[in-house]
């Protein structure tokens, strides 16, 4: 990373720079309530979301300056969020709300943060100007149907044709905003083996690619699709990271993108949950309910889980490394569900219909789960952090 | 062996189809469907939903089983193992609740046992991966139950 974040001494007693954003996305997150119960009763209508002000700070957040972003300012602070530590600030105060208002938004998103760190000079700008002229929703298409999110089975192929433009078959599934999206990246196979996956720049509509939606139990407003490839036409200069050594544009690399993003849906799973405990202090429990205590107990572990989540972001931005990410995923997202199923439990049968808010982040709870990794993905890369870093520990008192 | 009540009975078959055939068999075999699921003896609702939590068991296995992770199915996995051996664990442990709650002289808390077997459908819909999140399908039928148990477990104190 270019850029070094500002070191947090404790995410409750947020820096400075940070405190006034927070601030202001707490805010943003209020005048989008009703938004909210909008897109979830009509999610083909997300287009919606850009009468607030925060939806249209995502959708180009994280452009650098000098390519055309524009920071936003609060106080005397400039945020051009492309700091893992200022995304999780606003992504955990918009999904106690709800996190598809985060997930659904316009703006780079997945796709963004790859060709920012791997994209040609040409290629950013190609990206960045799209998503500067109009809001435009972006997708990230690797998981596929016989395959999950594991990169190095990737199925979809890329060929180069006579011409010299390349030609990509192959099907992608679960790709968040897919069907709506106007630009993303797709990951495809040139040869065997991990040096020949890349990840290609697509403009959508395109001849050859269909796109269908899938109907979740959650997230709706996401609007997971299905993307079919069938000899989709592209320039070869839409190889992201052409530019590069096939090392440093390979699989390895893509993993340093889901390191960066991984701290971001640990706070839309902080965030589910503290959404979870704000409705529950403003409804009545079920008599017998242990209500107050319980509650207390997870405020507390909210504000733990907080602190892990900020350190990952501050690891990420400095060095991008990503076993602290996953341990804050894995614990955030046990965090939401937990906390949002005690909750419905306290409040009784009817909860989840008479306060649609709380269903919503329960069935969300269970969404952000899938993202970047399930628990099992996390807990391996987990465990390699304690293998890589066991020499050191069994020397070093904790903390 | 003490004589199996009707009721217990009852439970069994319903609990032996939803096992065989999903929720809404199970379900039906009940006497209720989704919307009536509120309506049936705590019980009775209870081991239907047990029943479709195995079902899923036996989904989530069948698919560790044909999915292929590297060089080998996912089942060879010794975390996915573990994982589903602690779901099964689990499930015996409510349908042991269930066998003793004729003769039981406090009712259970039947929040907590609806809860355990939320817990244990969550567990392995992580396993079916994003396949898992969809309305058609297991995920659909997990989210299906779970909010059966949340409408229907009655407070504590109340009989089987």
């Amino acid at each position: 990373m270019t850029m070094l974040a500002p070191k947090l001494a404790c995410c409750d007693d947020l820096g400075a720079h940070l405190a006034p954003l927070r601030a202001q996305a707490r805010g943003w997150a209020g005048e989008l309530v009703d938004a909210s119960a909008r897109i979830e009763a009509t999610p083909e209508d997300v287009s919606s979301l850009l009468d607030h002000e925060a939806p249209r700070w995502l959708a180009t957040a994280g452009i650098p300056q000098d390519e055309g972003g524009r920071p936003l300012e609060v106080d005397g602070h400039r945020y051009e969020a492309g700091l893992a530590v200022e995304q999780v600030v606003v992504m955990e105060e918009l999904a106690r709300v709800n996190p598809a208002l985060v997930v659904a938004s316009p703006g780079p998103s997945m796709a963004g943060v790859l060709v920012r760190q791997l994209g040609s000079r040409d290629q950013r700008r190609i990206f960045h100007d799209r998503l500067l002229a109009a809001p435009t929703w972006t997708f990230f298409a690797l998981t596929e149907p016989g395959q999950g999110s594991d990169a190095s089975s990737i199925q979809t192929a890329v060929e180069r044709r006579p011409d010299g433009s390349l030609s990509i078959c192959g099907t992608k599934r679960y790709i968040g905003n897919g069907a709506r999206a106007r630009l993303g990246v797709v990951f495809a196979r040139s040869s065997a083996g991990p040096l020949g996956i890349g990840a290609y720049l697509v403009d959508a509509p395109a001849p050859g690619l269909r796109a269908r939606t899938l109907q979740t139990v959650g997230m709706r407003p996401v609007q997971l699709s299905e993307l079919a490839f069938d000899r989709v036409i592209i320039d070869p200069d839409r190889l992201i990271g052409g530019h590069l050594p096939a090392s440093r544009r390979g699989v390895r690399a893509f993993l340093g993108v889901f390191n960066q993003l991984r701290p971001g849906v640990a706070a839309l799973a902080l965030g589910i949950a503290r959404g979870a405990l704000a409705i529950a202090g403003e409804v009545d429990a079920r008599p017998g309910a242990p209500a107050a205590e319980v509650r207390e107990q997870w405020h507390a572990e909210c504000a733990a889980t907080a602190r892990l989540v900020h350190d990952a972001a501050a690891d990420a931005d400095l060095d991008g490394t990503g076993s602290l990410a996953s341990m804050a995923k894995l614990r955030a997202c046990w965090l939401a569900e937990q906390v949002t199923l005690d909750i419905a439990d306290q409040l009784g049968p009817t909860a989840r219909t008479d306060v649609p808010a709380l269903d919503v982040l329960i069935r969300a709870a269970r969404g952000v789960e899938f993202m970047e990794g399930t628990r099992n993905v996390q807990l391996l890369t987990t465990f390699h952090r304690l293998v890589d870093t066991s020499g050191s520990r069994g020397e070093r008192p904790p903390r | 062996m003490p004589e199996r009540t009707e009721a217990a009975e009852r439970r069994s078959a319903a609990r032996a189809t939803a096992l065989r055939d999903g929720l809404d068999a199970g379900l039906a075999a009940a006497g209720a469907t989704r919307e009536t699921a509120g309506e049936l003896p705590p019980a009775l609702l209870l081991a239907v939903r047990l029943g479709a939590s195995e079902w899923l068991l036996s989904v989530t296995t069948a698919h560790a089983r044909s999915r292929r992770v590297g060089d080998g199915p996912l089942l060879a996995n010794p975390l996915v193992r573990g994982q589903l051996a602690e779901i099964l664990v689990e499930q015996r442990m409510v349908e042991a609740h269930l066998e003793g709650i004729d003769a039981a002289a406090e009712p259970p808390t039947w929040v907590r046992l609806h809860r355990r077997i939320t817990d244990a459908d969550r567990a392995l819909l992580r396993l079916l991966g994003a396949r898992g999140y969809l309305e058609d399908g297991p995920g659909g039928l997990a989210m299906a139950s779970e909010a059966i148990g949340f409408a229907g477990a009655p407070p504590a104190g109340a009989r089987a």
